[in-house]
């Protein structure tokens, strides 16, 4: 797995926030990779950036968003360099995103395979009209959606959510990109048809050996459908590795502090863990280790230091100052 | 056990009234026929997903919908008609907390005159005096800083707001609380020291609690009995372990299936139930679950069955488990 | 968590778009109906004697007489009003005090000038204003923004009749350039009648136009950066639109709904509401008309023009709804409810 090459790369990505006139940090110098054909985790509670992550590799950043160093390189081409235009044919075709609301993630005046249909029209500009409509019907089978005939020149107010979700699936694959963003794209769905709708997604990523990028804040998700994780905190990559790693052997505080304090479907009922404090808010983080003031293991380092990224195994690396294997100055 | 509350045959329709001049399309039948009894000590969880009437049934418990028919008697008396005074004497007793700790505090008013306002309303304080005594109690008692009374709502963190919701709610001393999705809302780490902030009250002021939630894990961690709805009605309830362990009705075991483990280790293949959840406005015929179900048989699509007490205190509405089977 | 149910088995067809076309003009026939009852009870049941609203001591007796009969004025209140709708379906609505001609005659030429420059007025509003909201929303903060939304404010704040003076004085006194009222020039040879009377709109397009342009780049502006945070835009681009494609293809249909119904609630009180730019440049149309009807308490006048009024606005409301109905697929299939 850790042969495959690297699809998407971020390299030393920093992204602030434009807040009263000022400019705060918020993600620092990410750096982390997607892999061919696989799926990677970015995980992380409210406020720690992962979707500014995702929506960095489009540009769809909102305006008070201000980009501030990196690259993040896409088959070796530095995405942040590229022109608009250039994006505009990369964006549906190349890299595609599925968001998390699918009650407003679509326009509710154009029928459900206008809007499927136009990503073909806007890439596959050579498809005649009845070729798309076609190829429009496909994909909403694809998909598993019944009645695909039917569908498509329904409205999505007339589709359920799950639906809905399917729709955009089958919006993003269309052109078979070789990326698929997805963030928290079933958080806003009921438990059955989230594993409906994540069983597409691997499925789709089987047969169209594209690799997928998912955000979300359930670790129960990513236990079950990524190969690789990220955990971020305030901006930052604490810790990555193999889903094994992550989940069988975390070294990060706050990996464990988050692994530990999950009610678990499987059984104990003891007082759960949780971990101290909450999360800083964007401008008000802390020199040296963000998550530092939280920390059970907070040494006098921690506060005054940053710790970089070190590997503890193969492909397994930790941003921490007492368990990482850095030996930082005393 | 004494129960505090029981609930027979509990129905609440919504009218699909269009305008002036259409006829009533239909009804969405959000509550058809709901019998449960809470028992006094315990967390009795309700899991549904959406059209499952898991939020109508607590809200029409405290009387913020009215029942279209059956009954619900707390302590004995029938509340299920309350309007007016008595409804308000209600609320001293069953109490709701939220989901959205964004949305349910009113932006405009202190924390301290939040928490104040239920109890000189209902004369649990007499003057301005007691009541901020009373709140800084309350305060402390959720795990807040006294001080925190002066603040107003944007101040604090959804954790620290749904402290705030949880303090309302105890303001007035009830016996019940019925927490809907009051966790949902919240990240991982919060939810934790929630999830120990009710067990803690419960504990050490002897509440009861109807706890509506989706997540099944938080169910396995806070319930002493599970409730599964679909579709307005009840099919599967059950004692915690028994009902994890034994996982009768076909509906609960997708459901259980469908939760993602936080685990690596290897897991049984995942049930994926076909299709989509029906509309309540025109729930299918017979088992309301057969469209989806995977064990239907032909009597399922006819005959409706009835909840049926398989073992002690295990009650499953499913064919499968009849009479004839 | 989504709170929506699902599709599945459906109730019964929801009305389709004959459906609710029809249901709509029913409701509209109605609320007609209402309005012009009013209006027969309100002069008959007020205190004192309802033939004055109707007969005037100018009138010779042979058209008191006439009107009697036509109006039933000493029949019962409800032969009346079967007197009255009748008459309505004919466009007779008694006689003017002042012009001593039948209501309706002197209504419809009137009606068609205000028509006709109302018409032309919302028209270039609309070609203007639409695609001026459009570009000041995408180009929001920018000086073009800036200067639009100030001279919003003053267009809106306006007083008509001031703007009106001032272009006359301007453009009719000053350098000549425009004539300085009325609809057409007397004794003009038919050839030159169009242009005549294009002359004469000028200016009173324009002071139109400045007053109402106000409002619909206003409200297109507003709409369109509301619709432009929507999720949907944002995937939009995500699916590799352009920013062309996102304003004019996804944006513009859903930013146009409130447009839409202000603008029909606009040109249904125009009728009545150039009163103020009509009668500033004597344009012979329904709002000088029911000034000079007020002044001269022509009471048979002012109640048909009341009629018309009430007839044009909810005409107006109906043709917004339909318009609505066709632009957001939401509401016609589901008769406003959403799923």
């Amino acid at each position: 797995m850790s042969e495959a090459p690297k699809v998407l790369e971020f390299k030393g990505y920093r992204l602030g926030f434009k807040i009263d006139g000022q400019v705060c940090d918020l993600i620092d110098d990410l750096s982390f990779s997607v892999r061919a054909r696989s799926v990677l985790g970015v995980v992380g509670e409210s406020g720690c950036g992962k979707s500014m992550t995702a929506l960095s590799v489009l540009r769809l950043l909102p305006s008070a968003a201000v980009v501030q160093g990196g690259e993040i390189l896409f088959n070796g081409e530095n995405l942040l360099a590229h022109s608009e235009a250039r994006m505009e044919t990369i964006r549906g075709r190349e890299i595609s995103m599925v968001f998390q609301e699918p009650m407003t993630s679509l326009n509710p005046v154009h029928s459900v395979g206008r809007q499927i249909g136009e990503v073909l029209r806007i890439h596959r500009s050579d498809m005649a009209p009845q070729e798309r409509r076609e190829a429009t019907v496909a994909l909403l089978r694809e998909v598993g959606i019944a009645n695909p005939e039917q569908r498509h020149d329904q409205f999505p107010h007339q589709l359920s959510g799950g639906m809905r979700q399917r729709v955009m699936i089958a919006m993003a694959v269309a052109c078979r990109p070789q990326i698929l963003l997805a963030d928290e794209p079933t958080t806003a769905l009921d438990g059955t048809i989230q594993a409906q709708v994540l069983a597409l997604m691997q499925d789709l990523k089987e047969h169209t050996q594209g690799s997928i990028m998912l955000i979300t804040h359930n670790l129960g998700v990513v236990a079950e459908t990524c190969d690789e994780v990220v955990i971020m905190y305030a901006g930052r990559v604490v810790e990555s590795g193999s889903v094994q790693d992550i989940f069988e052997q975390p070294q990060h505080p706050y990996t464990q502090g988050l692994l530990a304090s999950l009610p678990s479907l499987a059984g104990s009922t003891g007082e759960l863990y949780s971990i101290p404090g909450s999360v800083p808010a964007i401008g008000q983080f802390e020199p040296g280790c963000r998550f530092a003031p939280r920390c059970a293991q907070r040494r006098e380092i921690c506060s005054r230091s940053v710790p970089a990224l070190t590997a503890v195994g193969p492909g397994h690396a930790v941003a921490c100052w007492a368990t990482g294997a850095q030996e930082g100055p005393a | 056990m004494t129960a505090l509350l029981e609930i027979r045959g509990l129905k609440k329709y919504f009218g699909l009234k269009k305008s002036f001049l259409q006829r009533e399309r239909g009804y969405v039948h959000a509550l058809d026929g709901i019998d449960v009894d809470l028992m006094q000590g315990e967390t009795l969880s309700v899991v549904g997903e959406s059209g499952s009437g898991k939020s109508t049934l607590g809200r029409t418990i405290v009387r913020l919908e009215t029942p279209t028919e059956g009954s619900v008697r707390f302590e004995g008396q029938d509340i299920s008609q309350l309007r007016g005074q008595g409804a308000q004497r209600l609320r001293q007793s069953v109490q709701m907390v939220f989901q959205d700790p964004y949305a349910s505090l009113n932006p405009r008013l202190s924390v301290g005159h939040a928490l104040a306002e239920p109890m000189l309303v209902h004369g649990k304080v007499q003057n301005r005096h007691e009541a901020r005594e009373a709140v800084s109690q309350l305060l402390e008692r959720v795990g807040l800083r006294p001080e925190m009374a002066n603040s107003y709502p944007f101040a604090f963190s959804g954790g620290q707001r749904q402290r705030i919701g949880i303090a309302r709610a105890l303001s007035l001393g009830p016996k019940v609380l019925i927490c809907d999705e009051a966790v949902s809302a919240l990240d991982v780490s919060v939810q934790s020291q929630i999830l120990n902030l009710f067990n803690q009250l419960k504990r050490d002021l002897g509440l009861t609690y109807l706890f509506i939630t989706h997540d099944l894990a938080v169910v396995r961690y806070i319930s002493d009995r599970v409730m599964v709805m679909y579709l307005g009605q009840v099919v599967e309830l059950a004692p915690r372990d028994a009902f994890f362990e034994k996982r009768l009705h076909p509906y609960s075991r997708a459901l259980i299936s469908a939760a993602p483990l936080a685990s690596t280790r290897r897991r049984e293949p995942k049930i994926i139930l076909q299709g989509e959840i029906p509309n309540a406005i025109n729930p299918p015929s017979g088992c309301r679950f057969h469209t989806r179900c995977p064990q239907a048989t032909a009597v399922c699509q006819s005959v409706e069955p009835a909840l049926r007490e398989i073992e002690p205190g295990h009650h499953v509405r499913c064919h499968l488990y009849g009479p004839a089977a | 968590m989504s709170g929506a149910t699902c599709t599945g088995q459906r109730p019964k067809a929801p009305s389709t778009m004959f459906q609710f076309i029809t249901l709509r003009i029913l409701k509209g026939a109605l609320t007609f109906l209402a309005a012009i009852t009013v209006t027969f009870l309100i002069v008959r049941l007020m205190p004192g004697d309802p033939t004055t609203a109707f007969i005037s001591d100018s009138m010779s007796p042979q058209d008191v007489a006439a009107l009697n009969t036509l109006l039933g004025l000493d029949r019962s209140l409800f032969e009346q009003y079967v007197l009255f709708i009748r008459n309505l379906a004919h466009l007779e609505m008694g006689q003017s005090f002042f012009f001593k001609e039948p209501v309706g005659a002197i209504i419809v030429p009137r009606l068609g000038w205000t028509l006709l420059l109302i018409g032309t007025s919302l028209f270039i509003t609309l070609l203007i204003g639409i695609p001026l909201g459009v570009y000041t929303a995408r180009h929001k903060g920018q000086w073009v923004d800036q200067t639009v939304s100030t001279l919003i404010v003053l267009g809106i704040s306006i007083f008509i009749p001031l703007l009106a003076f001032l272009l006359v004085y301007l453009f009719s006194l000053t350098l000549g350039w425009t004539p300085v009222g009325g609809a057409m020039t007397p004794g003009i040879d038919d050839s030159e009648k169009l242009a005549d009377i294009a002359r004469h709109m000028i200016l009173p397009t324009i002071t139109l136009v400045i007053v109402n342009l106000a409002q619909i780049v206003l409200y297109t502006r507003t709409s369109m950066l509301d619709v432009l945070k929507e999720d949907y835009i944002r995937t939009a681009r995500a699916k590799g639109v352009s920013d062309q494609g996102v304003t004019w293809g996804h944006a513009l249909r859903n930013a146009m709904i409130p447009t839409v119904t202000v603008t029909g609630l606009m040109l249904g009180k125009l009728v009545a509401g150039a009163v103020l730019t009509e009668t500033v440049f004597s344009w012979p149309g329904l709002g000088s008309m029911i000034y000079e009807a007020v002044q001269k308490q022509d009471f048979p006048l002012l109640q048909g023009a009341f009629i018309v009024l009430a007839f044009s606005v909810i005409l107006m409301t109906l043709v917004t709804d339909l318009v609505v109905a066709w632009l957001d697929p939401r509401i016609k299939l589901h008769g406003g409810t959403t799923q």
